[in-house]
């Protein structure tokens, strides 16, 4: 399992505002996004590689647990720790 | 200990704009528990998006929402003009201005007058639709279309607003006025709206600030994200702007920070009206072409905050990820609705204002890889 | 006998009355609005769809039960004008009307409950909270006009104007009116945005047009009978369509109070009601 970068820890004060999947050439990147004071938005990337689980962030932030249950209804990466995990939001059961 | 069964509102139910299964607990008429549940109207629109030229990714993108057109263009163009480095002349900054302000007031309309149709106050709801009717009468005019404008590339603008069209959205604007002053003095001291919205729906500051709210519904409590104020955009940099904030955090704060958001940008338009350059806008197309790169950008719906991700490999769009407003005030809605009577959830979720066609998009699927597949593939539910 | 015909005739004035109502509605809001015979053209529509599957037996005669209740109601009121050879004059008859009117709201409840849907329940429970107040002071607002009069029968109801001796009775009977008619403010019963209308939601077809026609006439019903009383009956026709329009205008221009304040106002009626009627013995 993936381990949160100590960087997303002292995001505290600040507002999460989107978690992106985007596939490259080198492999799986999760993009964290954040809204500080500042008017540019704060970045921060993990690479997971072949990993299928990472931890999850809304301990810290609680919005997180619908953007990471979209994510792991429509990829498959699973995030333990969040409340919506198992549950599904958007597909239909198949 | 009681117990509950299950009332549903939704999918399909008369207090609904659009699509949404909000499953509530009851006992007796109190509500003890909510859970929402979603998917119907997914379209498969991130999935479409992956591997197109810029410009047919801009159509589609436009194409999310209908209430909400703009917005989307404007931070799909604001990502790509930023990591593209392409710079807009004022003329365009300002026309793209004009139509998002007038597009705030149409939707807040739209918003009012389905929210008096909830507390059956039908009246009211047919008077703000015939306001609205003339809004769309002057986009017809300005860009060519009552819903999906679809007037902007990348770097330029389709048309140029002429001088008489830009007089006719004034006039318009200052025709409707006077009503909507009365309409929102009605919504102020009525006695029945008052008691069916004061202190229903709270939503206390703290929890704003926890979760991340964003739009009418945070500075309702206070709270000020609005994108326009925090990173000024396009032609927001050369107007002058008030965000409206209240402090009480229910349904009645919002229902009147709406109505207060439309004379602000009545304000809006008629400061770009009049600073707008002469001369005219002509298309140069492609500007330039954009091979490389990937950004974010934001801006600020009707609902909220808008935010984009855009990466660009080989001249075709690799990935799009739109997070809508609706999707960050989500997570919101059983909070706001638990305890309440279940004469006033309606209210309540009419006030947060759920745009679900926005919010539900489907991207690919399979084993963590990414795949392109036609909708076709799509439907049959397997890959050639 | 004649009392069948004119019960024919209330009939159909009754759903003439229900697309005036709609017209008069949509002028308000600056719209066109429905043609007046429209109420026509949808239970002609209604007549021909299938209905819905079969549930249980309660559900299915609901609608028959109500609209043989309500054709007993008009009966009832077309005899106050036929006068006193007729069939149907008995002394105290309008308490047995009184009970009509509640007898036709309990078959709703019975089919509302039969059909198990939460709307239609939930429509239940508010229909049983109010009933505590607006049907007793119903029977109460009734019983003030007859014995201030001294008269014991419908049809034996000559006097002109009668809301000149009994002005509170006359205000109570009117915001009653507001109750059995579904206006808002008081209509909490069929909200229409949070309950998808309530009651009717499960039926549809030809159990749907007989329960939309026993509306008709019990609306009517109500419309006569107010006119009756309060204005004599010579009058009574024209100051049903009177109420028609003062009941478009309210629905026009007030929006929905909630469950329990509606019941708290009900319950202050029946206790004005009550006062009234004690302070005549």
């Amino acid at each position: 399992m993936k381990k949160i970068l100590q960087e997303i820890k002292k995001t505290k004060s600040d507002r999460l505002v989107s978690i992106s999947y985007v596939n490259e050439d080198e492999g799986v990147s999760i993009y964290y996004h954040f809204a500080d004071k500042t008017p540019k938005f704060k970045e921060i990337k993990i690479e997971i590689g072949n990993e299928k689980e990472v931890e999850s962030i809304t301990p810290i932030h609680p919005n997180a647990a619908i953007l990471e249950g979209e994510i792991t209804e429509m990829y498959g990466i699973k995030f333990p720790g969040n409340p919506y995990s198992g549950k599904r939001i958007f597909l239909e059961e198949k | 200990m009681h117990k509950t069964c299950l009332f549903p509102i939704g999918p399909q139910h008369p207090s609904l704009k659009e699509p949404l299964f909000l499953k509530l607990y009851v006992d007796g008429t109190t509500v003890k528990d909510a859970v929402f549940d979603l998917g119907y109207a997914h379209r498969g629109v991130e999935e479409k998006l992956e591997g197109k030229q810029v410009d047919t990714a801009l159509h589609a993108v436009q194409r999310t929402c209908g209430i909400c057109s703009q917005c989307h263009t404007m931070a799909f163009l604001r990502t790509v003009e930023g990591f593209a480095e392409v710079e807009i002349p004022d003329r365009v900054a300002l026309q793209r201005v004009i139509v998002a302000e007038l597009e705030r007031i149409h939707s807040h309309l739209l918003w009012a007058g389905v929210m008096m149709h909830e507390l059956g106050l039908d009246t009211l709801f047919m008077y703000f639709m015939r306001e609205r009717e003339k809004i769309l009468d002057v986009f017809d005019e300005l860009t060519g279309n009552r819903v999906h404008h679809s007037s902007d590339l990348v770097g330029t603008s389709k048309r140029t607003f002429s001088e008489e069209n830009l007089q006719f959205a004034l006039s318009t604007l200052d025709s409707i006025k006077e009503n909507l002053i009365s309409y929102r003095k009605t919504v102020d001291s009525h006695d029945v709206i008052r008691d069916r919205c004061i202190g229903k729906g709270l939503i206390t500051k703290k929890d704003a600030k926890t979760f991340g709210l964003v739009g009418p519904v945070a500075r309702a409590c206070n709270i000020n994200n609005d994108v326009r104020v925090n990173s000024p955009y396009m032609g927001y940099k050369m107007l002058k702007l008030n965000s409206i904030m209240r402090t009480e955090g229910d349904a009645h704060a919002r229902t009147l920070v709406r109505l207060d958001e439309v004379f602000e940008s009545m304000n809006l338009v008629e400061q770009a009206c009049n600073q707008i350059p002469k001369g005219s806008v002509v298309p140069k197309y492609p500007v330039k072409r954009i091979a490389q790169g990937y950004g974010v950008g934001a801006s600020e719906a009707p609902r909220g905050e808008n935010f984009h991700f855009v990466k660009v490999v080989n001249g075709k769009t690799a990935r799009v990820k739109l997070r809508t407003p609706t999707l960050a005030n989500l997570i919101m809605f059983p909070e706001a609705v638990k305890g309440a009577d279940i004469t006033d959830v309606p209210v309540i979720v009419m006030s947060l204002d759920p745009c679900i066609s926005c919010m539900e998009r489907v991207a690919v699927v399979k084993d963590g890889k990414s795949e392109v597949w036609t909708s076709h593939e799509l439907f049959k539910g397997e890959k050639k | 006998m004649i009392e069948f015909v004119l019960a024919f005739a209330f009939i159909i004035i009754s759903i003439f009355f229900a697309g005036i109502f709609r017209k008069f509605i949509a002028r308000m809001h600056n719209r066109v609005g429905p043609p007046i015979i429209q109420p026509f053209y949808d239970l002609i529509k209604l007549f021909s769809k299938k209905t819905t599957k079969y549930k249980n037996p309660i559900f299915h005669a609901v609608p028959y039960a109500s609209i043989i209740t309500s054709i007993v109601i008009i009966i009832l009121i077309s005899s106050a004008f036929v006068g006193t050879d007729s069939l149907f004059d008995f002394d105290y008859n309008f308490l047995v009307l009184g009970y009509l009117f509640i007898l036709v709201d309990t078959f709703y409840i019975f089919g509302a409950v039969a059909s198990r849907s939460p709307f239609a329940i939930q429509s239940s429970m508010r229909e049983l909270l109010l009933m505590l107040g607006y049907e007793l002071s119903f029977m109460m607002v009734l019983s003030i006009f007859f014995a201030k009069t001294g008269i014991v029968s419908l049809a034996d109801f000559d006097v002109e104007f009668a809301f000149v001796q009994a002005p509170v009775a006359s205000i109570l009977l009117v915001l009653i009116g507001f109750v059995i008619v579904r206006i808002t403010p008081f209509d909490v019963v069929n909200a229409e945005t949070e309950l998808s209308a309530g009651f009717f939601a499960e039926y549809y077809g030809k159990d749907l047009a007989l329960l939309e026609i026993a509306e008709f006439i019990k609306d009517l019903a109500f419309g006569l009978m107010a006119g009756l009383l309060l204005f004599g009956k010579v009058f009574a026709l024209p100051a049903a369509l009177g109420f028609v329009f003062f009941y478009a205008l309210m629905q026009a221009t007030s929006p929905r109070y909630c469950t329990f304040r509606t019941a708290k106002i009900f319950l202050i009626i029946a206790i004005l009601a009550f006062i009234d009627l004690f302070l005549l013995v």
